[in-house]
């Protein structure tokens, strides 16, 4: 176990720097005089000299690299260059909540929806009832999570006015109550714009499952129902199949948060990173995407563990 | 006896005496992911094989399955290349990759695979495939074209009908001619038959072996054939060579072999055929399954499975050994003409005390 | 001679081999789930370039403030106007063909380089695969919309620079797919064969692998155009994309986000069409599968 896990770790720390350096690279290769759109109009030479000493921008590229990743792995992160020049690590912490929680709701409604209209697909089998869960999944893998949001905001709050079209009230403002009440809204939407995959996943391990395993066929002799069996055997055997599909979720549930947080106005991860980016924020922009590499791949390696907690093949194998 | 080899249509033996395949000492391994471990293991596939391949001979290897043939077989082509060791062919180093060998190549050495399904590339008309060979022999295409014809009809296809077609609209028998044109095209000097017809049903066998038999007299080819099936040895070798977890075992002429067989493998091998065994030799049986290749016996590899074992087979190694003419055997205690040990001390030869 | 006679020749119908076969695989393709979404996406790339051209529409951005926001059916506007007086059908079809433009474009860029990588990842297995298969992963096992929007913000927005964003995390798709594909192949004895006969790696990249990796890698691509075109709309909604004026899906909506109570259709309309493109996308991906599955597996 442990050493799965000591196995997995030069890999991860592999992805993280590989990212960090993306994303470093991408700010500083890319075209673009970063000092002059920093300042924008305010533009003098000492305040660009001052800017370039902060960015250590008169450094050969590796050398800021690695100045930054030593800062970065010590928790320097440093100030915002956008007035009023709040801490890096103020700013995460603040995105913190809000992001965590959509991605908590939001990953829990997918998983309700990508497991019980699967099984519902499969235990019905009935080619309608199939055939309608297919339509449901293609038609939400087909819209944008975006338009998905803009639709169902205008629809639901704007024109039935039930729910409130505002995402996020502090729960040092309105309480906790309010405070979920008010995110459920959005969470909803990205539950919906990430099932459809969960679905197809987890529907194909149902098959399989159903076609291959001889207690299948033991039970079906016996003349068990295909929803029973669903229900008593098959489930059980199949939370390998379901962590896979929550595993897959992850990064797409990070990505549909940028989109979902700007309709909804919700100052979280992705309100940040499209911020520092687009107002070239470097410090506030490397930090937050870094930060949100660092999540996916632990949200990852919580998964393989969880795999070879319940896998005992793997279990025997390390112990 | 072992008679039925009278009637083979494998022409006198036409070794030139020549070398032309010199494999000294040849290392092959494969590392595959341990469970519950960041190490690999080891496969030992091929270990330490030395042996001779005269021009115009050809040299059977048998085995049982995972005994390290197919291996031995892709080794000598490259792929991959050795772990240790040495390869010559037609007085080519082979394990040497520059720019001369990879020229000669398709003129040294060529294989025709188990499998013809994926011997073939699907995507690939038949034409092409067998002209494969000759791009890098600075041929014009008309030159091309006819070697192509002129192979495809020696391996009993019909050119205008066969060589538009790919090779899914082929039946298993003819994609293996397929295979075997292809082969053969350039002439090699060394043709490796990784189990030519285990593939196919038995007519088409018979036919198959009848058609290498022929190319081979024909184009005066040496082969190094592998198999499983002993009746197709009988009818293409002229020598054989028993192989256990990558090792070989015994070495001799056809005839000796069958008759005579030194190593109690290769006396276990025959014996699972009923009409190869002497009456008045013990039938020998192979117990159990070989061992892993990953982690193989100390000593002599095959001694867990051996009736005859005794303490000294699992420390030393036993040495590959001229015990007859022209037969060499990897045994502390080989057979006699009754089917049992001829001795009960070991051989200093085997110990390798002696020089 | 006992052998020179063909074998099984009576199973095979032998005349007209060629023909018989490329008729016979396109009877494969004329079934509803493959044509349905066929002609559907044929239509909307044939209305969106041809269109303004056939209909003499008004430029999409030379709309007059008077126009205010005229409902579908007015006179020389059929689709109505936007807030500023733009021809909402004029902007529908110009913003099409750039939705268009930037997602084939991205998707091609992903298909070109990713491919190529994938391949040569999985026919160089040992050093260069692994270094080359990391990279991948690290593109691959990251958001991919944040590192669009990050490049996407620091190139500045333009129809260009969007394609590079897009396309940038493409590769890491067809990479893995390509390089998975290439795993297999590179299996095959006739890969042995053809290096036995001296021919060299990327010679037996081209004419052995990739034949045989294309179909599945073309398949991929349906998918990796409707992701890329959900890229382009959420890119260009959120402002990083194609810049206003041009118009694409996704900046319409965008732009008339404000106006949803007041006037639904600017954005149920680019809605509808971005939901047709790439429902049909993913159809006609399945479809081509599924007869994929049937015929050649
Ligand atoms: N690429 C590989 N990676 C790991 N192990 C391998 C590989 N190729 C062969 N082996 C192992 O090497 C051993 C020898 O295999 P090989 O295919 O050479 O046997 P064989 O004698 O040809 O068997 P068969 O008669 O079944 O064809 C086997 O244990 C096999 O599992
Ligand atoms: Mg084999």
């Amino acid at each position: 176990m442990l050493r799965m896990i000591l196995g997995r770790l030069p890999q991860m720390v592999i992805v993280v720097l590989g990212t960090g350096f993306l994303a470093f690279s991408i700010m500083f290769v890319l075209p673009g005089d970063v000092v002059r759109s920093i300042l924008g109009d305010n533009y003098t030479p000492q305040a660009a000299a001052q800017i370039s000493a902060q960015l250590h921008l008169n450094q050969p590229f590796l050398i800021r690299y690695f100045s930054w990743l030593g800062d970065f792995v010590t928790g320097q992160l440093g100030t915002s260059l956008i007035p009023p020049h709040q801490q890096v690590s103020d700013l995460l912490g603040q995105a913190l909540l809000p992001t965590g929680e959509m991605l908590l709701f939001g990953q829990i409604i997918a998983i309700v929806l990508g497991v019980g209209l699967a099984v519902l697909s499969v235990a019905s089998r009935n080619r309608v009832v199939d055939r309608i869960v297919q339509a449901i999944a293609l038609v939400c893998s087909s819209i944008p999570g975006f338009v998905l949001g803009l639709l169902l905001l205008e629809l639901l709050a704007v024109q039935f006015q039930l729910v409130s079209p505002r995402g996020w009230v502090a729960p040092a403002d309105g309480g906790w109550g309010e405070n979920i009440s008010h995110i459920l809204f959005p969470s909803l939407i990205l539950g919906l714009f990430t099932f459809p995959v969960m679905m197809r996943v987890f529907r194909a391990e149902l098959v399989s499952q159903l076609d291959d395993e001889d207690y299948v066929t033991l039970a079906r002799l016996k003349g068990i129902s295909t929803g029973r069996l669903i229900f008593r055997h098959v489930l059980r055997n199949s939370s390998f199949g379901l962590l896979t599909v929550v595993g897959i979720n992850v990064a797409r549930l990070v990505g549909g948060v940028v989109v979902i947080e700007a309709i909804f106005g919700i100052p979280g991860m992705g309100t940040l990173i499209k911020n520092s980016v687009q107002q070239h924020d470097t410090p506030a922009a490397l930090a937050s995407i870094t930060f949100v590499a660092i999540f996916v791949v632990v949200a990852n390696l919580l998964v393989d563990i969880a795999y070879a907690i319940l896998d005992p093949r793997v279990r025997d194998a390390a112990s | 006896m072992a008679a039925r080899n009278i009637g083979s249509v494998n022409s006198p033996h036409q070794s030139s005496g020549e070398p032309l395949l010199v494999v000294t000492n040849l290392v092959q391994e494969f590392s595959v992911p341990k469970r519950g471990s960041l190490r690999n293991a080891t496969v030992s596939a091929v270990a330490d094989v030395s042996f001779v391949v005269d021009r115009g001979e050809t040299l059977a290897i048998v085995g049982e399955t995972g005994s390290g043939k197919t291996s031995l077989a892709r080794t000598l082509l490259g792929a991959p290349p050795p772990k240790k060791g040495g390869i010559t062919i037609d007085g080519h180093d082979v394990t040497k990759r520059n720019r001369a060998t990879r020229k000669a190549q398709s003129r040294l050495v060529q294989m025709i695979f188990q499998d013809p399904s994926s011997a073939l590339d699907p995507t690939w008309s038949v034409q092409r495939i067998v002209s494969e060979p000759l791009q890098k022999l600075g041929l014009s295409r008309q030159e091309r074209d006819d070697r192509v014809a002129d192979t495809l009809r020696r391996v009993g296809l019909n050119p205008e009908r066969h060589s538009r077609r790919r090779p899914s609209e082929l039946s298993g028998g003819q994609q293996q001619r397929v295979a075997i044109a292809r082969a053969l095209v350039g002439r090699p000097a060394l043709t490796v038959l990784d189990e030519p017809v285990t593939a196919l049903d038995a007519a088409t066998q018979s036919q198959v072996v009848e058609l290498l038999a022929e190319l081979k007299n024909e184009f005066g080819l040496t082969y190094l054939l592998i198999a499983h099936d002993l009746a197709v040895v009988q009818q293409l070798a002229d020598r054989v060579a028993t192989m256990y977890l990558g090792k070989i075992c015994e070495e001799a002429s056809v005839a000796t072999l069958f008759s005579t067989p030194a190593h109690p493998y290769t006396a276990a091998l025959l014996s699972a055929i009923p009409s190869f065994t002497p009456d008045e030799r013990p039938r020998l049986r192979l117990l159990g399954e070989p061992p892993s290749p990953i982690d193989p016996p100390t000593g002599c590899r095959f001694r867990t499975r051996c009736a005859f074992a005794q303490e000294v087979c699992a420390t030393v190694e036993p040495r590959l050994r001229e015990v007859a003419p022209g037969q060499n055997v990897a045994c502390h205690f080989p057979l006699g003409a009754d089917g049992t040990p001829s001795t009960t001390v070991p051989a200093p030869e085997s110990l390798g005390t002696v020089a | 001679m006992t052998t020179a006679t063909p074998t099984n020749t009576s199973m095979i119908p032998t005349s007209k081999r060629g023909p018989r076969l490329r008729l016979y695989r396109a009877r494969a393709y004329r079934k509803p789930s493959v044509i349905v979404p066929a002609a559907i996406l044929l239509f909307i790339l044939l209305a969106c370039f041809a269109g303004p051209t056939l209909f003499h529409l008004p430029k999409p951005s030379v709309g007059n403030l008077s126009d205010y926001l005229l409902p579908i059916g007015s006179p020389h506007h059929l689709l109505g106007t936007n807030t500023l007086g733009n021809d909402m059908l004029s902007q529908l079809l110009v913003g099409g063909q750039i939705t268009i433009i930037v997602s084939v474009g991205a998707m091609a860029l992903g298909l070109v380089f990713g491919t190529l990588i994938g391949m040569i990842a999985g026919y160089y297995e040992r050093i260069v695969g692994a270094v080359l298969m990391r990279i991948l992963d690290i593109i691959f096992a990251f958001p991919d919309i944040i590192l669009a929007v990050a490049i996407a913000a620091y190139l500045g927005p333009s129809v260009i620079n969007t394609i590079w964003a897009i396309g940038f995390f493409n590769i890491a798709g067809f990479g893995r797919i390509a390089r998975a594909q290439t795993l297999r192949v590179v299996r095959m004895d006739f890969i042995v064969a053809g290096r036995s006969s001296g021919i060299s790696g990327f010679s037996i990249l081209w004419t052995h692998i990739w034949p045989n990796i294309a179909g599945r890698v073309f398949a991929y691509a349906l998918i990796a155009l409707s992701y890329a075109m959900m890229a382009e709309a959420s890119l260009s909604f959120l402002g990083l994309g194609v810049p206003i004026p041009t118009p694409s899906w996704g900046n319409i909506i965008g732009s008339n986000q404000s106006y949803m109570s007041l006037a639904p259709l600017l954005i149920v309309m680019p809605a509808i069409l971005l939901f047709a493109t790439i429902a049909s996308a993913n159809l006609l991906a399945d479809g081509l599968q599924e007869k994929r599955a049937s015929t050649i597996e």
